[in-house]
C-alpha cells in the first residue's frame, strides 16, 4: 500500500498495516479489560458494553482464522455462544468467560506470529555438528 | 588421577562430547577431521595425544604409542602420513593425527600437504578413521577441503599454563567465517578474526603425566632434528650427490666417478649422505670444463 500523504513510493506490506492494526485493537481490549477489574475489584457491577464491543471487534478479525482452526462441533457451538453474547447482548459475560475469551486472542495472536518476540531458535551451540547442520552444512 | 578430570578425560566436557559425535560420524563413512590450531608451545600435541588415547580408551584400545621409532597414530611431517594412516586401518586404531613438526618451514609443504589431505579423504574414507591435524595456523588448510565439508571441529588454544590449557571450539559455519575474516583482515589485524567469530564452547585440557610428557617431547625433538639436520646442511651450504649433479647438469654416477677420481673427500655424512663443500663444486666445475674443451 503507497503512503500519498507521505510522498513516498514504498509500499508496506498489507500484512504489516493489518498486524499493526490488531496491536492497536489488543491494546485498547487490555486497557478495557483493566478498567473493568479495577471496577469489579472497587465492588461496583460495571458496565460490560465497551469491554464486549472491544472484544468482538478484535473477534471479528480473528474469526476466519478461528472458523478454519476450530472445527469440532463443540469448539464451534461454544464460539457461536460467545459471539451471540457479545454482539446480541444476550446474557452477561462471566469474568471467568471474559478471561477466557481473551487469553484465547492472546493464544491466537502469537500463533499468528503477531505478538511473539522469541522467534530466536534454540539449539544447542556447544554440539559443532548441529550448529552446522543449522548453518546448511551436511 | 590428577592428570584426568573426573569424567575420565584430560579435557572437559564440551570437547568430550564433540569428540563422540565425530567418531559417530566416522563411523557412518562421513569424512572427518578435526583441527588443532595454535601458536608454538600451546600444547596442540599434547591435547592432540590426550585425544587419541580417550579414543583408544573407548575402542579398548592402549594408550598412543610415542616412541620415536614406532609411532602408528602420529604422523611426524607429510612423508609418514599415508604409512600411518595405512598401519591404523591394518591395527584397528581410529584415530590418528598428522603433526606438522617443523614441515612447514619447507618450501612447498602446505601444497602438499593439502594435496595428500584431499588425496587422503578422497582414498581412505572407508577406512573409518578420525583425522586429527595439528598446525600453527588452520587458514593455510586448502579451500578445497572445506568446500568439501572434511574440517569439522576447530579446536583453537589460546593460552597454556604450567598446568593447564585453554581452547576454543568453533563449528565448520564458524570456521568459514573466521576464514572469511582472515581475508578480510590485513597481516597485523589477522588474529582479531577470532575475537569476530562467537566460538562454540570453550573448555580447558590438563597436561600429559611427566613421564608421556618426556615421552612425547622426545618424539617430537625426533621429528624436529631431522629438518634441524637438513636446514643445518642447507645453512653451511653443503652438496650432496645428488645436489652436485642437478647443479652441474650431469648423471648421478658421472659425479660419483669423477669424485673418485679426484679423490675428493667429503666434509660430513648425516644418515649415509656424504655431503660435499662448495668448493668440491668449483673444482668438478672446472674439471668438466677442460674435458669439454680437450675433446
Amino acid at each position: 500500500m503507497v503512503n500519498f500523504e507521505n510522498e513516498t513510493t514504498v509500499s508496506t506490506p498489507a500484512g504489516d498495516i493489518v498486524k499493526i492494526l490488531w496491536l492497536q485493537k489488543r491494546e485498547d481490549l487490555h486497557n478495557e479489560l483493566e478498567k473493568y477489574n479495577k471496577l469489579k475489584a472497587l465492588s461496583t457491577e460495571p458496565e460490560q458494553a465497551v469491554l464486549k464491543s472491544k472484544i468482538g471487534s478484535l473477534l471479528i478479525e480473528l474469526l476466519p482464522y478461528l472458523e478454519r482452526k476450530q472445527t469440532t462441533p463443540e469448539q464451534k457451538e461454544k464460539r457461536e455462544s460467545q459471539i451471540k453474547k457479545i454482539f446480541f447482548n444476550e446474557d452477561e459475560l462471566e469474568p471467568s468467560e471474559i478471561l477466557d475469551i481473551v487469553l484465547e486472542i492472546n493464544k491466537i495472536l502469537d500463533e499468528l506470529r503477531v505478538t511473539r518476540i522469541d522467534t530466536r531458535v534454540r539449539y544447542d551451540r556447544s554440539n559443532v555438528e548441529e550448529d552446522n547442520r543449522r548453518q546448511g552444512y551436511s | 588421577m590428577g592428570y584426568l578430570y573426573e569424567y575420565g578425560t584430560a579435557f572437559t566436557k564440551s570437547l568430550k562430547k564433540n569428540i563422540d559425535i565425530q567418531l559417530e560420524r566416522v563411523e557412518n563413512k562421513r569424512a572427518s577431521m578435526i583441527v588443532i590450531d595454535g601458536a608454538v608451545g600451546t600444547g596442540k600435541t599434547t591435547l592432540a595425544v590426550e585425544i587419541m588415547d580417550y579414543i583408544n580408551s573407548k575402542t579398548g584400545k592402549d594408550k598412543v604409542i610415542l616412541n620415536p621409532k614406532e609411532h602408528p597414530q602420529i604422523a611426524l611431517g607429510g612423508k609418514e602420513f599415508i604409512g600411518c594412516f595405512n598401519k591404523c586401518y591394518k591395527e584397528g586404531y581410529k584415530v590418528l593425527t598428522y603433526d606438522e613438526g617443523g614441515d612447514f618451514s619447507k618450501r612447498g609443504a602446505i601444497t602438499k600437504l593439502n594435496r595428500t589431505l584431499n588425496r587422503a579423504f578422497e582414498t581412505y574414507r572407508g577406512f573409518k578413521i578420525l583425522v586429527i591435524i595439528c598446525l600453527p595456523n588452520f587458514s593455510i588448510l586448502d579451500s578445497l577441503l572445506f568446500e568439501n565439508e572434511i574440517p569439522r571441529l576447530l579446536v583453537h588454544i589460546t593460552d597454556r599454563s604450567k598446568y593447564q590449557g585453554e581452547y576454543f571450539l568453533y563449528s565448520l559455519s564458524q570456521m568459514n567465517w573466521l576464514r572469511y575474516w582472515f581475508n578480510k583482515l590485513n597481516v597485523a589485524t589477522r588474529k582479531k578474526a577470532f575475537s569476530y567469530v562467537l566460538p562454540n564452547a570453550k573448555g580447558h585440557f590438563k597436561n600429559l603425566p611427566p613421564m608421556r610428557e618426556k615421552e612425547l617431547d622426545k618424539l617430537s625433538t625426533a621429528g624436529k632434528s631431522k629438518v634441524w639436520k637438513e636446514t643445518e646442511i642447507q645453512l653451511e651450504g653443503l652438496y650432496s650427490y645428488k645436489e652436485l649433479a642437478k647443479a652441474l647438469n650431469i648423471t648421478h654416477q658421472h659425479v660419483r666417478t669423477k669424485v673418485n677420481k679426484l679423490k675428493i673427500k667429503h666434509v660430513r655424512m648425516i644418515d649415509r649422505v656424504k655431503y660435499f663443500d662448495k668448493s668440491v663444486f668449483d673444482k668438478l666445475n672446472d674439471t668438466l670444463r677442460k674435458d669439454k674443451n680437450t675433446r
